[in-house]
């Protein structure tokens, strides 16, 4: 997918409504974006939709799949149940309807399965749902799972839903493309998804901004009256501390690294004159800069300028022209690290000074860590995250860590930001924590419900089913055993 | 309905908030924090094997009862029946882990053009490309590179779980479970022919009454069919009874 896909999304009819913030960028409007700019992008989209399928609902649909799909065929042509070589043709007969008698019975299991097990655990769901995210009846859970101020998604979607439908905003149904166009409802429909999600995502970003804003001013993770435990908030932070760790490493040039960067830094500076000669005055036409860049490989005799076209040309065509300007910015990057004059050796050193910088910081974080957290205190915890946010913070004027840093925002030279961002982090962990917990509380609920309620109704209605289905829709094969049981033993 | 809501509410909380935080479910709890993705699967499997247990020692309690079935051969056909569930399970256990172990490099296979490092920085290049041409905040790299972890995650996680459970109840259940049970009824129930002498001279007598037919018609000899929905087609105890020389008919038969 290309950037004017992309750009698309700016351009639907509720792109007004979207944010009600130009701040604020959730983590899955960034995640649909990316999605949106994969090879896979269809399945991977669809994929997300069916995310709900991860716990006992997903077990239940892929068995009664198998069972309902896969088990007929394998009992009705199963090879190894067969009659006797030498049996009259009414026998084998006999035996093949017993097959198919027997096969039937599975998509009718499957069926029931999904009726009533798959019916009876969603408003289930619903219902957990609802007292796990109401205050009144979450503070009758522990606080690990308390979502009545940071509402589960599904929770806040239903109620996006419902806010969406009062300020008269639906979404459009299929049946209207008939009127207005198949094209015309896919896009609204988008549009109206892309609205959807923005709200949820604003919607949960609000309220962890609020219990983060609430932990910074008091020290303290507070759901309701209830105030989070020092042990579960001390591992927390030292979980996020982990991730800052974590990016910082991330930011590290390893030795493969060291190696190729510094053969390409010779590149680059050897050949500037020459590539800012052919890089300034490009087409900006993706069809006009392919054969302008075709032409200078066709012409082109040195072989380190041929190596960059090649690899600008490797490029898709609508990133070569940023290509371009990024080979442009590396040399002077290049030529700022090693200040001014370059040389492959001050620029070796430059990179290994970053390491070192980086090092130093990631030591720094480590010794963060609060080492015991069942036996942390409120003032082991606040002295935790102080030095935390001194450790992620570093000098405006400090052009060497600025340069290092700049690609996240993990490190920052404004500390009353840091702190806010901090707080949010550790709020985003307890986020996290709290939707795994209940979860576990969740799946459980259901498998019991499943086994003890739901499995023993599927069963006694399938064996008033079965029987019954089969006389009325395949009286062939259910005749068989009638006839049979008039003369039989069963009586 | 507006009254009941919250009484229900209410009381359910409590019992469920009390059942929640109970040791058992608080240690749970803890393994799905550590490992969300893997306590899932863990958790769907282990319902999906419980289920097929209990099914299990429903059919052996039921042939254990089952007067049908000639007091000196019930132990038999019981064990056709533990030997079914057992098998069925340990295939499911099998397959899982088996998958378990193949559906991360399968997933790598299968979106390598997605998730590779010139597509993450393709990805970064050109949200930047776009957020310039919105004007919007140019979003940071190591955040891109993040979200793009999280979009593979996302993925994979699903992808997992619906390939580990598939491979399971599908393949280990539906498919090989079948093709193994049959030939292993058929020695069994030739073994068994062998030991029960008294049959010898009924070994041509007309095959009666399949099994499953047998049990829908007598309700309350169907009792031991009753979680057949997880197991009926492979029930060895069915197997044998619909076979053509099926002993429990000859026995009926002789009486």
């Amino acid at each position: 997918m290309k950037v004017e896909n992309i750009n698309q999304n700016f351009r639907t009819p509720y792109a007004g409504q979207q944010r009600k913030s130009p701040q604020f960028t959730g983590m899955s409007s960034l995640e649909q974006k990316i999605t949106e700019l994969l090879p896979a992008n269809k399945t991977l989209s669809k994929m997300k939709k069916l995310e709900w399928l991860k716990g006992e609902i997903g077990g239940i649909l892929i068995t009664a799949l198998g069972t309902g799909l896969v088990a007929p065929i394998f009992i009705g042509f199963n090879p190894f149940v067969k009659a006797p070589e030498n049996a009259t043709p009414e026998k084998k007969k006999e035996v093949n309807n017993t097959k198919w008698y027997t096969a039937l019975r599975q998509p009718i299991s499957a069926i029931l399965a999904i009726l009533f097990q798959v019916s009876a655990l969603t408003p289930i769901n619903k219902w957990l749902d609802y007292i796990i995210n109401t205050p009144e009846y979450s503070k009758n859970f522990g606080i690990h799972v308390d979502q009545s101020e940071i509402n589960g998604k599904s929770f806040v979607e239903t109620t996006v839903k419902q806010e969406l439908k009062k300020e008269g905003i639906k979404k459009p149904g299929w049946l209207k493309a008939i009127t207005k166009g198949y094209s015309k409802i896919k896009e609204e429909r988008k549009a109206y998804d892309d609205l959807f999600d923005s709200r949820v995502d604003e919607k949960i970003d609000t309220q962890i901004e609020k219990v983060a804003n609430k932990f910074a001013e008091n020290g303290k993770i507070t759901i309701g009256k209830r105030k989070l435990d020092n042990k579960t908030l001390s591992e927390l932070i030292n979980k996020q501390i982990d991730e800052y760790i974590k990016d910082a490493q991330k930011l590290k040039i390893d030795n493969e690294g060291l190696a190729y960067y510094t053969e390409k830094a010779k590149m680059l500076v050897g050949n500037e004159e020459h590539l800012r000669n052919i890089f300034t005055d490009i087409p900006h036409d993706y069809k006009q800069l392919e054969t302008y860049l075709k032409n200078l490989l066709v012409k082109e005799t040195n072989p380190d300028v041929r190596r960059i076209i090649q690899d600008v040309l490797d490029h898709d065509e609508d990133l070569r022209e940023s290509r371009i300007s990024r080979t442009l910015e590396r040399i002077d990057k290049i030529k700022d690290m090693c200040k001014g004059e370059y040389t492959s050796n001050k620029y070796l050193n430059a990179m290994s000074t970053r390491n070192a910088e980086l090092d130093r910081i990631i030591t720094k974080l480590k010794l963060n860590k609060i080492k015991e957290p069942e036996k942390a205190t409120d003032t082991i915890i606040t002295d935790s995250i102080r030095k935390m946010a001194r450790n992620c913070q570093f000098n405006e004027k400090d052009n060497l860590l600025k340069s290092i840093l700049h690609d996240t925002d993990t490190f920052d030279f404004d500390s009353s930001k840091l702190w806010k961002k901090i707080h949010k982090d550790i709020t985003k962990g307890y986020k996290k924590l709290i939707e795994n917990k209940y979860k576990s509380f969740k799946q459980i609920t259901q498998v019991i419900i499943g086994v003890c309620i739901t499995l023993p109704i599927t069963c006694n209605a399938l064996n008033w089913v079965y029987p019954r289905f089969m006389e009325i829709v395949f009286p062939g094969l259910s005749g068989v055993k009638k006839s049979q049981n008039k003369t039989g033993g069963d009586k | 309905m507006p009254k009941i809501k919250p009484v229900a509410a209410s009381l359910s909380s409590h019992v469920l908030g009390a059942f929640q935080q109970s040791k058992p479910m608080e240690s749970l709890a803890n393994f799905y924090n550590k490992d969300l993705e893997k306590a899932i699967a863990y958790v769907a499997v282990g319902s999906i094997i419980a289920k097929d247990g209990i099914g299990c020692y429903k059919y052996v309690t039921q042939s254990l009862k089952n007067d049908k079935i000639p007091e000196d051969k019930r132990k038999f056909v019981a064990a056709l029946d533990l030997t079914n569930g057992v098998l069925m399970i340990t295939a499911q256990i099998l397959m899982f882990f088996a998958m378990r172990k193949y559906s991360e490099p399968l997933f790598n296979r299968l979106f390598k053009k997605s998730f590779n490092n010139k597509m993450a920085n393709n990805i970064a290049t050109r949200l930047r490309i776009a957020a310039r041409k919105a004007d919007e905040t140019i979003e940071r790299k190591l955040n891109i590179g993040k979200g793009n972890e999280q979009v593979r995650k996302n993925a994979l996680d699903l992808f997992k779980f619906i390939a580990e459970l598939s491979a399971a109840t599908i393949i280990g259940k539906r498919v090989l479970v079948p093709f193994i049970a049959t030939p292993l009824a058929d020695k069994v129930k030739q073994k068994m022919d062998k030991h029960s002498s008294p049959d010898k001279e009924n070994n041509n007598v007309k095959p009666q009454e399949p099994a499953v037919k047998t049990a829908q018609e007598t309700p309350d000899k169907a009792a031991g069919k009753q979680l057949d929905i997880t197991s009926s087609s492979t029930n060895l105890l069915s197997k044998y009874k619909n076979t053509n020389s099926n002993l429990l008919n000859k026995y009926q038969q002789a009486s």
